[in-house]
């Protein structure tokens, strides 16, 4: 299973372009194949959810960059980190899967830059533009998963 | 000549904070100061607004807590349209709540402050947090994280969404409970009941370990104040205000919330956004108390159910009369988990809580009326006056963080005293002012009604003012 961690705050503008792509990555996978969760930032417990997964998608806005630039990296497993809150980044998430269930799985963040992050319900054309092209990146980076 | 301590920020808490500990001529600490200087005055942001608005609008106040906020705010709401709340309404509205202190003290334990004790006060920083105690205690971590996701799961299984459901409303609840709700709830209640009655014998046991941070942590007599049921049963939703003193002694009993400024006065200081609520019989500071799951425990005269009725015969062995130390306030955090797992199978089993009928519906006949439940972290109130459309005039918050800033300002004096050595803030004493405020579990974004993350500096001070030393975390 594919989990696809779709995080920001569709009342914040930009901020939704993480949600935007997890519905329109979801909707490109085989039924079945991928989990969609939405949140507005990452808990301890999507830990769990990522430890039961074979891979992971982050999917969330970027402040900095271009608006509508997008990226996608391989996120790897960390251990720690100082001052630590209690929202957690991707690699985090990954090494408390590790630490806490013995098992990280692959994962990948894809992000959009934002332009526009007051409170409005809708993404700027530019990141509007560029959900499709990130879709792509995370579908290229999935298809060994999608194929087995 | 005097100096002075500041750490900043406080790690581990919800939001940040600022602390300054003043020495005296003599070297030794003289006071010490819990600052909290972000300001957003929500209480201005609902002015002009229709008051069946406000449950939703408070509860964007925090995104740990606004179950609670949501309850006071529909209780304050239900009484300006002097409504009688469903019965089905009723027990809907103690479920969420019980489910949220399960969440929120789970993320209190298990994830903020359990890495004190399972990892050492003078372990690594970089991995005394959730991640290193996912290393070290793998079974710890996952029982916290597990836990806290029952709790969620309840609160989206009743209410819609695990955070700013937007489900209680004036009158009552948006939407009955299912069948299909109740089984999922009911699904995962044994393993939450065995991970909270594990996790409370284990910490049980580990008593004698923390003997030190018992003594230090907020450790004094003091006043406490708390909601009971009409016997003196812990109720979190429903309930009327009880005070007692240190020897455990019942000042005032059954004291209506609306009448609760007849009780509290609030002080104010320059250098703190955060006032100080005190008892007003006693004046200001005597009049100290404080809130949460601590106050709780030493206000109720049992708690209800019987596993938590055991847990709290044992929990009260920790003091004489009341229980003093706020580092017991872990213990008492986990006494109230197994309490509320014990309740909410209880509310569950009564076919009543299944009615369609969840919501009175009134028009306006009061034009000032008061909301209460009780927070994870203590009392909260909700306080309104409207015109004569309905139209919110004033909104008055005491959040229940605030009603501790006194005894935190008490507790960060008491451990700098304890640990505090020459004139430089040494690691050991910074861990520890941090843990002590932890064992509050404060809400800053709460009791200030502030947006974002506050840090917390340390900062040493003379006694003509001058700074010594300083520490920013």
């Amino acid at each position: 299973m594919i989990l696809l961690l779709a995080l920001g705050n569709g009342s914040r503008g930009d901020d939704g372009v993480g949600v935007a792509l997890g519905r329109a990555l979801a909707a490109r996978l085989p039924p079945g194949a991928a989990h969609l969760e939405e949140a507005i930032q990452l808990l301890p417990e999507h830990a769990e959810e990522a430890a039961r997964s074979e891979a992971v998608v982050f999917l969330d806005a970027a402040v900095t960059g271009a608006p509508g630039e997008s990226h996608a990296h391989q996120v790897h497993s960390r251990a720690a980190r100082e001052a630590l809150l209690h929202a957690l980044t991707p690699d985090e998430i990954l090494g408390l899967a590790r630490s806490a269930y013995g098992k990280a799985p692959q994962g990948l963040l894809v992000t959009v830059a934002g332009k526009d992050f007051s409170f409005v319900e809708r993404l700027s054309d530019e990141v509007q533009a560029a959900v499709p092209v990130a879709v792509e990146k995370a579908l290229s980076w999935l298809a060994p998963y999608v194929a087995r | 000549m005097s100096q002075r301590l500041v750490i900043d920020p406080v790690t581990r808490i919800e939001g940040h904070a600022r602390i300054t500990i003043q020495l005296g001529d003599d070297g030794e600490v003289a006071d010490a100061r819990f600052h909290v200087t972000e300001f957003r005055g929500f209480e201005r942001f609902c002015e002009g607004r229709s008051f069946r608005e406000l449950p939703a609008i408070t509860s964007r106040i925090c995104g740990i807590c606004p179950v609670s906020h949501e309850l006071a705010s529909a209780r304050a709401c239900d009484a300006l349209l002097a409504v009688d709340v469903p019965d089905a309404a009723k027990a809907l509205r103690k479920l969420v709540n019980l489910a949220q202190l399960v969440q929120s003290h789970a993320l209190s334990f298990f994830h903020l402050s359990s890495p004190d004790w399972i990892l050492g006060y003078d372990s690594d920083p970089a991995r005394r947090n959730v991640l290193g105690l996912a290393e070290a205690r793998p079974e710890l971590a996952r029982q916290g994280i597990r836990l806290r996701q029952w709790g969620q799961q309840v609160i989206e299984a009743v209410a819609g969404r695990r955070v700013h459901p937007g489900w209680a409303v004036p009158g009552g609840v948006a939407r009955p409970l299912s069948a299909a709700a109740r089984e999922r709830i009911l699904a995962g209640l044994p393993e939450a009941l065995a991970t909270a009655r594990q996790t409370l014998g284990w910490f049980a046991g580990t008593a004698a370990d923390h003997q030190e941070e018992a003594r230090v942590f907020g450790n004094f007599p003091s006043l406490f104040m708390a909601m009971v049921g009409p016997e003196g049963e812990l109720e979190h939703t429903d309930g009327k205000l009880r005070f007692v003193d240190e020897r455990g002694a019942v000042l005032a009993d059954q004291v209506e919330p609306r009448d609760h400024r007849a009780w509290i006065g609030e002080a104010v200081e320059p250098w703190s956004y955060l006032k100080f609520p005190y008892y007003l019989k006693h004046g200001y500071p005597g009049g100290l108390y404080r809130v949460g799951p601590l106050a709780r425990l030493n206000c109720c005269a049992r708690a209800g159910t019987p596993l938590a009725d055991e847990a709290l015969a044992g929990f009260r062995q920790l003091g004489r009369g009341a229980v003093l130390s706020s580092f017991h306030a872990h213990h008492a955090r986990l006494v109230e988990i197994l309490y509320a797992v014990e309740r909410i199978e209880q509310l569950l089993a009564d076919p009543g809580i299944l009615s369609d009928e969840v919501c009175a519906v009134a028009l306006r006949s009061r034009r000032r009326a008061v909301g209460a439940c009780e927070a994870p972290r203590g009392t909260l109130f909700h306080d309104y006056e409207v015109d004569r459309d309905g139209l919110v005039e004033r909104v008055d918050l005491l959040i229940a963080t605030g009603q501790n800033n006194l005894a935190m300002n008490r507790t960060v004096a008491q451990i700098a005293r304890h640990y505090l050595s020459g004139q430089r803030l040494e690691e050991g004493l910074l861990n520890r002012v941090e843990a002590g405020i932890r064992a509050f579990d404060p809400c800053l974004s709460c009791s200030t009604h502030a947006a974002g993350k506050m840090a917390m500096v340390v900062e040493l001070l003379g006694g003509q003012g001058e700074l010594l030393d300083a520490a920013t975390r």
